[in-house]
């Protein structure tokens, strides 16, 4: 599940293998539909007939693609061959929508409020934490993501602000704009402490808390935005029974440094997956962690 | 001439020699004796200037220095070393450097092209890869294809984000293509589909007049918001008296009939008119203090036409769900009729809002009735915020629209119309359903689509899935044919330019030419010429480029390309800061910005102006905001106009276009250092090399003890960096002038300062600007002006930049080492006759050898 809140294509998080952006959900309206909106028989019926249309124009054009295969250069073969495999991912993707279609959606009585998708970002964001807690309460996803850029209207409504964010993050040093910073700053750590406790409140089936069946983790891309800095990356890490409650500096030694993506391989080990590379990996943080 | 030959044979032949078993490539003795001299005291063991390293690219065999030619890598250096030493950027002109001789220059320059060519020559022919129609594309080719009108709503809105490749989204090399795509190709596909082959209507057209009863807004009012609209019954008039600049700041409802949203409703999809007649009131008349009045009556007041899709438009959240159609100056006291043909889908909402307008806070309007109409007694604001007044002289039941006389939008007949029949039933849709045989309909769509003619196996495949629709599906005839059309519009035929495997045939020219110059399909003529096979022929082409480029779709041409070279496509990304630059948002500047330089480049198409005028030209394009904003006098209106540039204005050329100075700066403040890579990478084709990775950036300080050229001053200090900004930093010092969204200043901002007292806004000034830029040839520029005088001599840098650039978006591909000799043709060509300008360019390109080479 991909969500973001305020997001904007140059800070989208997710990418497909194919290094293709995922855009996100970012209407609260969609991703409550989503999540909990029942079909009736009219509306499953017309969507069934999207499904099979969709399918039977998948089938025509992969056979066209087939005849040119023949005809095209060799470099021409790559792009063919993205195209082949998209049009199989999509047929995947139809087959797991109508499963989706057909499989009972989970009761909710968790209220909503009225213009939902009208809201600041102060008001909307404890809102999606919320209904991602409730989809991995009720398994309607395993995976996700949510991103944020900007502040929206009225700079989204926290009180004290009263510039953008990304204006704000090029503080050059001014007093004023730091502490506005960190009240945003503030903001999203607290919505995440918040997101953190309504998870280690919920009982699983097999007894433990929803928290340590789930990893979570918030950072943010930058250290100093007025610099663009990207080296000492602040990150948060909660969940799955690890090793928690310190803070951990990795210093840089000369040109080296422990790359964030150590951390993501132990995240993965963690989730079962046998790997012990991701991207520019040189080790894991097992040892600290686990 | 008979030197440079006598060289070629003298290296030529031993390039030649390959040493067996491995592909390892001679090496020159002088070139190699050469960067042992000249260039390894930097680019070797010792330093890694640049990121360059050139002690490991040969090797010793057998008594002689060879190179590895299978790796691409030893080629780029190879490549790299030729630019350098083509722009005399190396070795660094400077005193502790040994400088080589012309004719050791020549001769290693020489080698290195050749062996370049060789090398290129054996190895397999780097063609352009078959590309994607990007966004832009995509849209242009399906209004083409189908004949649509303007819709309100684009349905390419979900598209994921075209890969973007050095400014260029037409890099098949670097497109993606995945099943998120695919969806939206075929969500796409249906929208356009729905519109282009519409149903019967359910409904009759109908003209709809909306009555004063329909709006659902008051005719009298005691509360000072009343102006926010209000009916007037004498005039029988719809009067708007507040409205947004920037509707993101929009915080009140809509202006729009309410029963738009009940029995009035747009039900049905469909192409309809929107029309009233309007003017403006009170705008030069009104009786107040105009300093309380928070708008510009200088200028005509705008009425905006806005589509909101849904309810959710209306709101002021919803800036994704609305889109504005039109905007119009209103004559004063003069009521004219405007109107617009735009096709809507169900549930649309038309809204109107005063587009220069106060705002939406009351509190001026309280103060004017306080100070000029004693006479009522009124009442305003919400909650805390709300206030009672009683006029010394209030007569009872005289109320606040009984004597206010401020300005305001007058607007009568608001009527829709439709769905209008004759844009619902397009002759050529028509055409496709009428005919008795589908295998005609799906051949006369299909080779449109595919911009080629169609095998007959092509049409068996396709009318093959008609049929299963029909049989297997239970589609109706229509529903099947729709649907097989749908294929074809998602299939690798339409979605991707593809070329045969040898050589590009004269259709497949045809849209090269007519996706470089009008980013859509060809026209019914381009393709007859095609038939023909007579567009090989230069004569031929120049004509037809030239027919094209004075079409009106040929501004595609000026905005695509706007956005690839100058990479306008960056305006906006980093949004200015609100508070610090309320003007660019209360004047919209950031559309009048990027429109005014569309317009320039537009002219310099239609006019066929010479190149040197991107940077010196003393004439522009301005609306009267950015008028303001440039320190113009005498620009009214909100179109943009064609307005010579005052003589004493520091701005000429592109770089005096808010455009470039805005997207060259964060939104918040400005840096020399992109400003100035800004200028090499764009207007010299002179890419700096991007920082070594252990560097970090600026840590800004804009507190106002240091400037930003004592911040930068450590790029001078520091040997490491020297190397780089002593290039880089000249070229953006002068650019100090303009602050982050262009504004000419010439000290830097520090702050504001408010007085309570007299509501006075002051700037506080810091530092003053110091403009100053060296190069290490001793050429200085100390502003925007002198920048101009000098890259005018550097011009025939500026021509070789931009014909690479036209010659990469028109090929759709990155150019190579055998494109060199062409592209120095069109430039000389160009140089030499001092008539020619930038369409000739353009003209030149197109019937070049370049667009027939595979």
């Amino acid at each position: 599940m991909v969500l973001g809140c305020e997001s904007k294509p140059s800070n989208y998080i997710s990418w497909t293998k194919s290094a293709a952006q995922v855009p996100p959900v970012d209407r609260l309206s969609v991703l409550y539909n989503l999540l909990f909106q029942k079909s009736n028989v009219a509306q499953k019926n017309a969507k069934r007939r999207e499904f099979e249309e969709r399918r039977s124009i998948l089938d025509l054009v992969r056979d066209q693609a087939k005849s040119i295969d023949k005809e095209v250069a060799t470099a021409d073969k790559e792009k063919l061959d993205q195209y082949y495999t998209s049009v199989r991912e999509m047929e995947q993707k139809i087959e797991k929508a109508s499963r989706w279609l057909n499989s009972p959606k989970p009761e909710t009585d968790y209220p909503t409020p009225m213009g939902l998708d009208n809201l600041t970002l102060a008001q909307r964001t404890p809102i999606f934490y919320d209904l991602m807690t409730l989809a991995l309460q009720t398994d309607s996803t395993r995976v996700i993501t949510l991103s944020f850029s900007e502040l929206g209207k009225d700079n989204g409504g926290i009180p004290g602000v009263q510039s953008g964010y990304h204006s704000l993050s090029h503080h050059g040093k001014v007093r004023k704009a730091i502490d506005e910073l960190a009240l945003i700053e503030s903001f999203y750590v607290d919505q995440f402490a918040r997101f953190i406790d309504k998870l280690k409140n919920i009982r699983e089936p097999n007894g433990q808390t929803l928290l340590d069946n789930t990893i979570a983790m918030l950072g943010s891309g930058m250290s100093n935005g007025n610099s663009h800095s990207n080296r000492n990356l602040p990150v948060i890490l909660a969940g799955a029974g690890l090793k928690h409650g310190k803070h951990h500096q990795f210093a840089r030694q000369g040109r080296q440094s422990v790359p964030l993506c150590n951390l993501y391989v132990t995240m993965l080990q963690r989730f079962g997956v046998e790997t012990d590379q991701f991207n520019t990996s040189n080790g894991n943080l097992s040892e600290l962690l686990g | 001439m008979s030197r440079s030959t006598i060289i070629f044979i003298l290296f030529w032949t031993c390039t030649c020699q390959v040493i067996s078993g491995r592909e390892m490539h001679l090496l020159d003795e002088n070139v190699y004796s050469f960067l042992q001299n000249y260039c390894i005291s930097c680019h070797g063991a010792d330093e890694e200037k640049g990121d360059r390293v050139f002690h490991q690219f040969a090797v010793e065999r057998d008594g002689k220095r060879v190179f590895d030619s299978t790796n691409r890598e030893n080629l780029y250096l190879l490549e790299d070393i030729l630019d350098q030493l083509n722009l005399g950027e190396m070795p660094p002109n400077k005193d502790d450097v040994a400088q080589p001789s012309n004719t050791e220059t020549a001769r290693v320059v020489q080698w290195i092209t050749n062996t370049l060519t060789q090398l290129e020559a054996d190895s397999s022919p780097q063609q352009r890869v078959m590309r994607r129609l990007n966004r832009r594309e995509y849209r242009n080719t399906m209004r083409d294809l189908l004949g649509l009108g303007e819709l309100a709503e684009d349905p390419t809105r979900d598209f994921p984000e075209d890969e973007v490749e050095e400014g260029f989204r037409n890099l098949g090399e670097y497109q993606n293509l995945t099943d998120a795509h695919l969806d939206a190709y075929l969500t796409a596909a249906s929208e356009y589909l729905k519109i282009a082959f519409p149903e019967f209507p359910k409904e009759e057209s109908s003209k709809r007049t909306f009555l004063y009863s329909d709006w659902g807004i008051p005719d009298e009012e005691a509360t000072t918001p009343f102006m926010y609209r209000v009916y007037n019954r004498k005039h029988n008039s719809v009067d708007i008296g507040a409205g947004y600049k920037d509707l993101t700041a929009f915080s009140y409802l809509a202006t729009f009939p309410r029963s738009l949203l009940g029995r009035n409703a747009i039900s049905q999809g469909g192409y309809y008119r929107i029309s009233f007649k309007a003017e403006a009131i009170g705008r030069l008349t009104h009786p107040y203090d105009a300093t309380m009045i928070p708008a510009d009556l200088t200028a005509p007041l705008q009425i905006g036409l806005y589509i909101a899709f849904n309810r959710e438009g209306i709101g002021s959240g919803g800036s994704n769900q609305r889109r504005r159609i039109a905007l119009w100056d209103l004559k004063d006291i003069q009521s004219e009729d405007y109107s617009k043909v735009v096709w809507l889908n169900p549930g649309a909402i038309p809204f109107l809002n005063w587009d220069n307008g106060p705002g939406s806070s009351n509190n001026w309007m309280r103060d004017i009735c306080e100070k000029y109409h004693t006479d009522i007694e009124f009442t305003g604001g919400l909650g805390s915020n709300a206030w009672h007044v009683i006029g010394k002289d209030a007569i009872p039941g005289r109320k606040v629209s009984d004597v206010w006389q401020g300005p305001m939008l007058r607007v009568r007949d608001f009527a829709i119309e439709g769905p209008l029949a004759e844009q619902t039933h397009l002759p050529e849709a028509r055409k496709l359903f009428d005919r008795p045989n589908h295998r005609q309909a799906l051949r006369s769509f299909m080779s449109a689509a595919f911009r080629r003619p169609v095998t007959q196996d092509e049409i068996e495949g396709y009318f093959q899935m008609m049929t299963n629709a029909r049989e297997e599906l239970g589609m109706t005839d229509r529903q099947a044919l729709l649907s097989t059309f749908k294929a074809v519009l998602v299939s690798p035929d339409f979605l991707y330019l593809r070329e045969s495997r040898e050589k590009v045939t004269s259709v497949q020219l045809a849209s090269r030419i007519s996706y470089f110059l009008w980013s859509s399909m060809p026209d019914e003529e381009l393709r007859d010429i095609a038939a023909t096979g007579e567009l090989f022929l230069p004569s031929v082409r120049q004509e037809q480029a030239a027919r094209m480029l004075r079409d009106e779709k040929a501004l595609q041409f000026a905005e695509a390309f706007a956005e690839s070279w100058l990479r306008l496509d960056k305006l906006g990304s980093m949004p200015p800061d609100s508070s610090k630059f309320w003007e660019y948002y209360a004047l919209e500047l950031g559309e009048s910005m990027r429109g005014e330089t569309h317009q320039f480049l537009a002219r310099m198409i239609r006019e066929n102006r010479p190149v040197s005028e991107f940077l010196t030209a003393d004439w522009t394009y301005l609306n009267q905001g950015l008028a303001k904003h440039y320190e113009v006098d005498d620009v009214i209106g909100s179109s943009l106009q064609f307005t010579k540039l005052p003589a004493d204005s520091p701005r000429r050329g592109l770089l005096g276009h808010g455009s470039i100075l805005t997207l060259t700066a964060n939104g918040v403040d400005t840096s020399p250092v992109n400003r100035g890579v800004w200028v090499l990478e764009n207007l010299l084709g002179k890419p700096p090399s991007p920082p070594p990775p252990d560097v970090e950036s600026l840590d800004t300080d804009t507190r106002g003890a240091r400037t930003i050229r004592e911040q930068l001053a450590k790029h001078r200090s520091h040997a490491a960096c020297a190397d780089c900004h002593e290039k880089i930093d000249p070229y953006g010092f002068p650019l100090e002038y303009y602050n982050a969204i262009g504004g000419y200043r010439e000290t830097y901002f520090r702050g504001r300062w408010w007085n309570r007292q007299t509501s006075e806004l002051t700037e506080i000034s810091g530092a003053s600007i110091d403009g100053n830029g060296q190069l290490h040839s001793g050429q200085s520029f100390s502003n925007p002006r002198d920048l101009s005088q000098y890259l005018l001599t550097e011009q025939s840098l500026f021509l070789f930049a931009l014909t690479r650039k036209l010659a990469t978006y028109a090929l759709a591909r990155k150019l190579n080492y055998r494109d060199e000799p062409e592209i120095k043709r069109i430039v000389g060509k160009i140089s030499g006759n001092p008539e020619s300008g930038f369409r000739d360019l353009i003209i030149e390109v197109a019937s070049s050898k370049l667009m027939t080479t595979r």
